[in-house]
């Protein structure tokens, strides 16, 4: 029988490590083409790659989603992991982005608790925010040396390194209490964001700071943000979005602020 | 490798060292850091490598080149690795022998090749790829391996050397994986030594390793054990100074104490030449 091609041996390789992650999947084949005393030899030898591309990989999604890791406990843990392994393996050269998809696998999920979806995507978020490109950011004094009368066509523009997102359930609760998984569902929109000090910080956002940071975000003026207060007269709106922006200014999430030309 | 310069007896930069980059108390001879951890857009990491070139010079070492793979090489990565090396000009750039990825699927660990001469060629043919598409020279590490093929026609060594020499590519010898998969595998660690071109390593690798049953383990979690500061000894008869790093990446100690087994890898090497010299 002519010898496999290179091919054919990463092939057989993989399809004994990592094809069914966590159990034993390995080929006949493949271990006809290792050396050993034995068979139990030459699986013993196989199994330290298909030990370690679970362990390694799980470990990697344990501290990429260290609170659901925490929620579910190390048993479910690894059984998701089995799973996700399975239905997303890693399709970039870096390991980085391994857990891109764990929100969406637990969506379809029956067996784990609704809110570990929107949990998940908090946490992907934060993973997000902490590689993402630089930007220099706007400061107060940026903000208030504009002069009055040109405040209303002041547009803002957002640092890469800010995401918002909308749960079904107070995720940001799930993220920093205690050890359970007993949320009532809850409508909540956080932003995500690193910080000038490279530091990562989430928020929740009421709903008229979640829509107020959605115009800015899409490049409404200042008078735009201030519809978001129009029930209040109309210097009590601008002041409102003024507290707003400096809230934001100061958490160091404006990379700019243009005056019209 | 004659051309690379003499850096002295560095360590493997890792997250937990970053507060002593930061205190500029970081002081190695030089660092080397694991490139696709800076393929990033931004934030803290890309910083503090900046920072700690202005300490010491820095190497860029891959894992996931996937230079043993049949998959093509992924055009993004090279592509990324390119402007790591423009960003950070790294004194040289490394990777592993070994294959990582089928399928447009990575496992994430070095998975070892068959040793045939069709996969030296194949090997060999993507190493000078890659080497036309950075503009210069890479170092290829030999890596541990807890099974080896029955289809293979040649020790180890002689495959690594073949694809130095038809890549014209640096080695990093890593001498603990050469003990480990010499205990693993059942040969001689110094007939390793001495199969390998003498004038292509550009670099030496020191780690610690554990034991699973009949088989040590590649685990970086321990001290370098003394058979491995034997092995190294042995290496530098042969190989004379070559840029030496030690590599933890679990149970990872105090930067003092990752100094310290770099100091002792000073002092074997001084220890090693001296004698060389006098007995001259």
């Amino acid at each position: 029988m002519p010898a496999p091609s290179l091919c054919e041996v990463q092939r057989l390789f993989w399809e004994s490590v990592a094809v069914k992650p966590g159990r034993e999947s390995i080929a006949p084949a493949f271990v006809r083409l290792v050396c050993g005393r034995d068979d139990s030899d030459r699986k013993i030898r196989i199994a330290v790659y298909s030990d370690a591309y679970f362990l390694r990989l799980r470990d990697v999604l344990r501290d990429d989603y260290p609170r659901v890791a925490a929620l579910v406990g190390p048993e479910q843990f690894d059984e998701v992991v089995k799973g996700y392994l399975e239905a997303f393996p890693s399709r970039w050269p870096s390991v980085r982005h391994l857990g891109h998809a764990l929100s969406e696998f637990l969506r379809h999920r029956t067996d784990t608790p609704k809110c570990l979806a929107d949990l998940a995507e908090l946490e992907w978020a934060r993973i997000e925010v902490f590689d993402a490109p630089d930007a220099e950011c706007a400061t107060i004094e940026d903000f208030i040396s504009v002069p009055a009368d040109a405040w209303p066509a002041l547009r803002f523009s957002a640092i890469p390194a800010l995401q918002t997102l909308h749960a079904q359930y107070p995720v940001h609760r799930l993220w920093s209490g205690g050890a359970s998984l007993d949320v009532s569902a809850e409508e909540t929109a956080l932003r995500v964001w690193r910080s000038n000090d490279c530091r990562v910080f989430h928020a929740p956002m009421d709903e008229r700071e979640s829509a107020a940071l959605r115009k800015m975000i899409s490049g409404g003026p200042f008078a735009t943000i201030c519809e978001t207060f129009a029930d209040l007269p109309e210097a009590g709106a601008a002041q409102e979005s003024a507290a707003l922006l400096v809230r934001w200014i100061e958490d160091g999430i404006i990379h700019r602020i243009d005056q019209a030309a | 490798m004659s051309l690379l310069p003499h850096l002295g007896h560095g360590v493997g930069l890792r997250t937990i060292h970053y507060p002593h980059v930061l205190d500029r108390t970081a002081r190695a001879d030089w660092f080397e850091v694991i490139s696709e951890n800076f393929m990033i857009a931004g934030g803290r990491p890309l910083q503090i490598l900046e920072k700690a070139r202005e300490l010491a010079p820095v190497v860029l070492h891959g894992v996931s080149l996937n230079i043993g793979g049949t998959d093509p090489l992924r055009e993004d990565y090279l592509t990324e690795l390119e402007l790591l090396i423009r960003r950070f000009a790294p004194a040289w750039v490394s990777d592993h022998l070994c294959w990582g990825a089928v399928g447009g699927s990575f496992a994430h660990d070095l998975l070892p090749l068959p040793y045939t001469e069709e996969v030296v060629r194949h090997v060999a043919a993507r190493i000078r790829q890659v080497q036309d598409r950075l503009g210069r020279r890479i170092l290829m590490e030999n890596v541990s391996s807890y099974l080896t093929y029955s289809i293979s026609s040649m020790p180890e060594w002689v495959f690594l050397s073949a694809i130095a020499e038809e890549a014209d590519c640096g080695i990093l010898l890593d001498v603990n994986n050469i003990y480990v998969s010499a205990i693993n595998h059942g040969f001689s660690p110094l007939e390793y030594l001495s199969g390998v071109p003498a004038q292509r390593v550009g670099q030496i690798h020191l780690a610690g390793h554990s034991s699973q049953g009949d088989l040590l383990i590649d685990t970086h979690d321990h001290p370098v054990p003394t058979p491995v500061w034997q092995l190294y000894r042995e290496a530098v008869r042969r190989f004379g100074r070559v840029s030496t790093l030690v590599e933890r990446d679990d149970q990872i100690p105090p930067f003092e104490e990752l100094l310290a087994e770099a100091n002792r890898a000073r002092e074997i090497e001084g220890e090693v030449l001296n004698a060389s010299s006098i007995s001259l």
